[in-house]
């Protein structure tokens, strides 16, 4: 059979419609894309500006029914720091303090844990490696709330109706968001299996053992998935409300952010006054965090994604 | 005609396989495709059909009595109409599956001739229309009865329900296709026709392309779904033959390693028994003292852990039953230092002391168990230790005793003093950071994890044996073993519990949401990133952006915001207020089944971002070339989707797909933010919200609710564990990108 294969169908359409049309055609779809994406964007982007516009309404503070606010300026800004009832600053402080000491425990624990298994073999490996898999499997949120009654028989948290030290609450968060730090090996183990074995290869042959190897050449070497690791770990804590609401529980001052912030806009008649704040808190914290947020994205593509074998 | 038998059934004769190719071919496969879809539209209009004819049938039987004289004339006429058309609907729609079907059989049967199939495909022309038409009428009469009805002042006496409306337009629709499909196929068995008879391919036009790509999708789907759930019900199956091999294995482990041990003690030296007894003694007569004190200290340890009052064996003791007595009253005396004996009653006052604590008696007993395991593997690693170092050791001994290497002292007949083979204490620590680094390594890992997890994870296991709730909770009362009771609790209806009702809806929810989250995401994350990705569009680093700002901003802000933007009274109500969209507030939040697509929709609002990002890397990975020979075939644009898109794009993000399904499973933020586990469901009793999937009424049940049913929650907790457990061992096995890896095409 010699079927005599015709060409492009654009090309037929081309010429039954005139060739000019086939271009006009492509331009029309890629202008109907170009109103697509923009409108998507403004539905993307919109709720975030509302944000920013609602932080700075100074005529009321509560929930209205209008976009737009009447009359601008920063009084709740400057009332998130002055108010008795929100301890905005010292939530800041707690939620920097666990995030600070939860990254760098998680990154020790993880770096370990994860170059144990990419490169050191010993009898047990599969075995520990399915076991941590499995343990993932867990909600954490079950394990969080016999890390709490564990924490209370220990007495690190009160029982009844005694008071403890907000440092107490803090240790209490940063044990609690490290400990499950190992099961999250697969993405730093992805990495050092990509460095190539020939360097610990010359290294053992110059005499260096393997902690020497590890600390003095395979960690400098590492510094993207090191960064990532940090930040990603650094940036838990922030956005955590349920390990925070059961640990915590009413004590406000021991609150973090999220914590804090969520009980404006749910605690008992506080959404009526503190909406407002609730926004200008909100920004505030956006910020950094975006940032944060925009500049892991860098470590991202060059130490999870990078070098890795594209199928 | 004798080669027909080797080769598959043909429509034309004399045509052979190769001519046929799925985008621009008819034959064989387009009949089966359009008779498959057309079946299966026919059966959906008879189905839809059927139920609205026994719906208005035993509306007819129920409550005909009850009208009033005015509007009896326009109740009897729409009550007759809709039976008599939704009848003929029906009868239609079993017509058109039941003639799709036959114009299969023929086919598979060989039957047929091109004029055959274009006579029944006219015939199934002729029924689509018929039924396009039965159900437009049928959805007027609908329509018209809401306007007229609710104008009357009688009141509306049938309430045509919203839901029949979209029935209705889903039958009409489905109607449409049918009339199309047959068209199409007429089409494109006349374009095979003049294909065999001129022996050329002609180009395809987008309808029919449309029109066979749906029909291969359809039957694809169908063989999919089945081939998708003999996926569990394998994977089911499997789980409990690997349990069996699995214990099996166990039990031969344990049984082998009983016999190792005593082997060892019988069969050992003085060196080796002894160690049996005082850990790590076998080293010291071996002189390395260092590694028996430590060994020793470790067991001294052990052993007053265990033995102290508060120790190890007094929390096993009471671990059978979880305490005898949680508190007692005891009489002090007010008046400082007297003794209560002497003590006049009315200075006498009760104290409360607290005596048993299940909880603490759970938690600590199962700490104990775990020390005593920890311990047990380090005392037979003590013991291989001393075995291991026995050998060479006797070996180096027996050597220099025996040899006679002429380094003896000939005055004194002293021998050399005999260097021990064994490695000093010193030279075990640096191995420590050598050959025995993931000792050093996973050292802290390990603890952490086990304080942590394990041990937490043990316990709450074991809570869902218990009966620990706000009534039989500490410190006041005892909680004690139930056995499965607690399950029975939450699964069944057993004791008269509204449990199980409550897990029902839930979990049928869960499931729902997790399906429509995760693939809304997916395929709306798809579009948006193909037309970022289009080789027209320009700044599409700036495009990306945009998207990649609103994942920066923290999650629990956002969703909180949303909340806000939702609420009944808020902008976005009154802005569509006053555009005149709607005429009155739209309760999103409050009542459930707007609640649930505003989540769901609010989710998409949230993780299309994370989906475009993925996909965009991906897409953009795929090789033109494949894109620019299926257009050198003829295929059209949406071919091209369909058979190289999907199917790449499917067999890279497999795993991924699987573990944001199981994410949304467990997406505790998007809904607890959003509506707090959403309209109370108002089950007495039982508290729990008509949005709530399982771990938001976990954190309900335990924690966030004025109950605090910690058994069940541990059952709760279990259960989406096995869950989550199931769907990724039975899923992970099957996608292609864990089993292969490397070129997809």
């Amino acid at each position: 059979m010699n079927a005599k294969v015709e060409t492009k169908p654009t090309k037929i359409v081309g010429n039954v419609l005139g060739f000019k049309n086939q271009k006009t055609v492509k331009r029309a779809t890629n202008i109907a894309v170009y109103i697509i994406l923009a409108v998507l964007s403004i539905i993307w982007l919109a709720p975030i500006v509302w944000l920013i516009l609602d932080s700075l309404r100074i005529e009321s503070t509560g929930r209205v029914s209008y976009f737009i606010p009447q009359q601008f300026g920063f009084d709740n800004y400057i009332q998130l720091f002055t108010d008795p009832r929100i301890p905005y600053l010292q939530w800041f402080l707690n939620t920097f303090i666990v995030a600070i000491f939860t990254s760098l425990i998680s990154t020790i624990i993880v770096l370990l844990t994860s170059y144990t298994f990419s490169r050191l073999r010993f009898k047990g490996r599969q075995g520990m490696m399915k076991l941590l898999m499995i343990l993932g499997m867990f909600p954490g949120f079950m394990a969080m709330i016999a890390i709490y009654f564990i924490l209370k028989g220990i007495g690190l948290l009160p029982s009844g109706s005694e008071q403890v030290p907000i440092s107490n609450y803090l240790i209490s968060l940063i044990l609690v968001n490290s400990s499950g730090a190992a099961m999250g090996y697969l993405v730093s183990k992805g990495y050092f299996d990509t460095i190539s074995k020939s360097i610990d290869e010359a290294a053992e042959i110059d005499g260096a053992n393997k902690a020497q190897i590890f600390f003095k050449i395979i960690l400098p070497l590492s510094k993207p998935i090191l960064i990532f690791t940090a930040l990603t770990s650094f940036m838990g804590p922030w956005g955590d409300y349920i390990f925070v609401a059961t640990i915590t529980r009413q004590r406000t001052d021991a609150w973090t952010i999220a914590r804090g912030l969520y009980n404006m806009l749910n605690g008992q008649g506080m959404v009526a006054e503190y909406y407002t704040m609730f926004a200008a808190g909100a920004v505030l914290i956006s910020i950094p965090i975006t940032l944060l947020f925009i500049w892991m994205q860098k470590y991202y593509v060059s130490g999870v994604t990078g070098g890795a074998i594209k199928g | 005609m004798n080669e027909k038998k080797t080769t598959p059934p043909l429509m034309f004769p004399g045509q052979d396989k190769k001519d046929f190719y799925l985008s621009t071919g008819t034959g064989h496969y387009s009949h089966l495709m359009s008779s498959f879809s057309n079946f299966v539209i026919g059966l959906v209009i008879a189905i839809s059909m059927g139920g609205f004819f026994i719906a208005r049938l035993l509306h007819l039987i129920f409550t005909s009595t009850s009208v009033d004289a005015s509007s009896q004339s326009a109740y009897w006429l729409l009550i007759i109409a809709t039976l008599v058309l939704s009848a003929a609907a029906l009868a239609g729609g079993v017509l058109a599956a039941v003639s799709s079907s036959s114009q299969r059989a023929k086919v598979n049967r060989e039957e047929v001739r091109d004029e055959v199939l274009i006579k029944c495909s006219r015939y199934q022309a002729i029924v689509g229309l018929v039924n396009v038409i039965l159900t437009s009428v049928l959805l007027a009469l609908e329509i018209a009865a809401i306007i007229i009805l609710s104008a009357s002042t009688s009141g509306a006496v049938i309430t045509p329900s919203f839901w029949w409306i979209i029935l209705l337009a889903v039958s009409v629709l489905a109607s449409i296709g049918y009339l199309i499909i047959s068209l199409g196929h007429i089409k494109a068995v006349k374009n095979g026709r003049e294909y065999y008879l001129a022996k050329k391919v002609e180009p395809i036009s987008m309808v029919e392309s449309i029109v066979i790509g749906i029909g291969s999708g359809a039957k694809n789907l169908g063989v999919g779904l089945f081939n998708f759930i003999m996926l569990f019900i394998k994977a089911f199956i499997n789980l409990f033959v690997a349990l069996y091999k699995l214990i099996v294995k166990v039990a031969i482990a344990v049984a082998k390693f009983a016999k190792k041990f005593t082997m060892t003690f019988i069969k050992g030296t003085y060196r080796t028994k002894l160690s049996y007894f005082f850990m790590g003694l076998g080293h010291a007569l071996m002189g390395r003292p260092v590694k028996t004190i430590l060994y020793l200290i470790l067991e001294a340890g052990y052993w007053l852990f265990m033995f102290l009052p508060q120790g190890g064996f007094y929390w096993l003791s009471k671990f059978d039953n979880l305490g005898d007595q949680a508190s007692k009253i005891v009489y002090e005396c007010s008046i400082i230092g007297m003794p209560i004996n002497i003590c006049p009653v009315e200075d006498q006052i009760e104290v409360t002391v607290f005596m048993d604590n299940s909880m603490l008696i759970t938690l600590f007993a199962v700490a104990t168990i775990l020390l005593t395991v920890a311990f047990f593997a380090l005392y037979w690693i003590s013991i291989r230790g001393v075995v291991k170092a026995e050998e060479t050791y006797v070996e180096a001994l027996k050597k220099h005793e025996s040899t006679d290497d002429g380094t003896t002292n000939s005055a004194t007949q002293e021998k050399p003093k005999f260097k021990s083979p064994l490695p000093t204490f010193k030279n075990e620590v640096n191995e420590l950071l050598n050959s025995r680094f993931h000792l050093t390594t996973l050292s802290i890992p390990a603890i952490t994890i086990t304080v942590f997890t394990l041990v937490p994870l043990v316990f709450m296991i074991l809570l869902a044996f218990t009966n620990f709730n706000q009534q039989n909770g500490p410190p006041n009362t005892l909680f004690t073993w139930v056995g499965l009771q607690t399950f029975a609790q939450l699964f069944t209806s057993v004791g008269g519990s509204s449990f199980s009702k409550a897990f029902g809806d839930i979990l049928g929810w869960t499931f729902i949401w997790a399906f429509f989250a995760t693939f809304s995401n997916y395929i709306l994350g798809l579009i948006l990133a193909m037309m970022i990705n289009r080789k027209g569009i320009k700044l599409k680093k700036m495009w990306r952006t945009i998207f990649v700002i609103t994942i920066a901003v923290p999650q629990f802000v956002t969703l909180l915001l949303m909340s806000q933007l939702l609420y009944k009274y808020g902008p976005l109500n009154e802005t569509l207020l006053r555009l005149g969209w709607i005429s009155e507030y739209i309760d999103f939040l409050t009542v459930p089944l707007n609640a649930k697509i505003a989540v769901i929709l609010v989710n998409v609002w949230v993780g299309v971002p994370y989906t475009m990002l993925i996909t965009s890397g991906i897409l953009m990975n795929i090789p033109d070339d494949l894109y620019e020979s299926a257009r050198i075939d003829g295929a059209g644009r949406f071919t091209q989707f369909v058979k190289i898109t999907m199917p790449y794009m499917l067999f890279v993000t497999g795993p991924y797909l699987i573990t944001q399904f199981i994410g949304n499973i467990n997406n505790f933020n998007v809904i607890f933010f959003l509506t707090g586990g959403g309209p109370s469901a108002n089950l007495p009793g039982v508290e729990y919200g008509k949005t709530d999937i399982l771990v938001t009424w976990l954190y309900r049940l335990t924690v966030g609710g004025a109950q605090q049913e910690y058994a069940i929650g541990s059952a709760l907790g279990i259960f989406i564990f096995l869950i989550s457990a199931f769907i990724t061992l039975s899923l992970y096995a099957k996608t292609s990108a864990a089993t292969q890896e490397g070129d997809f095409a």
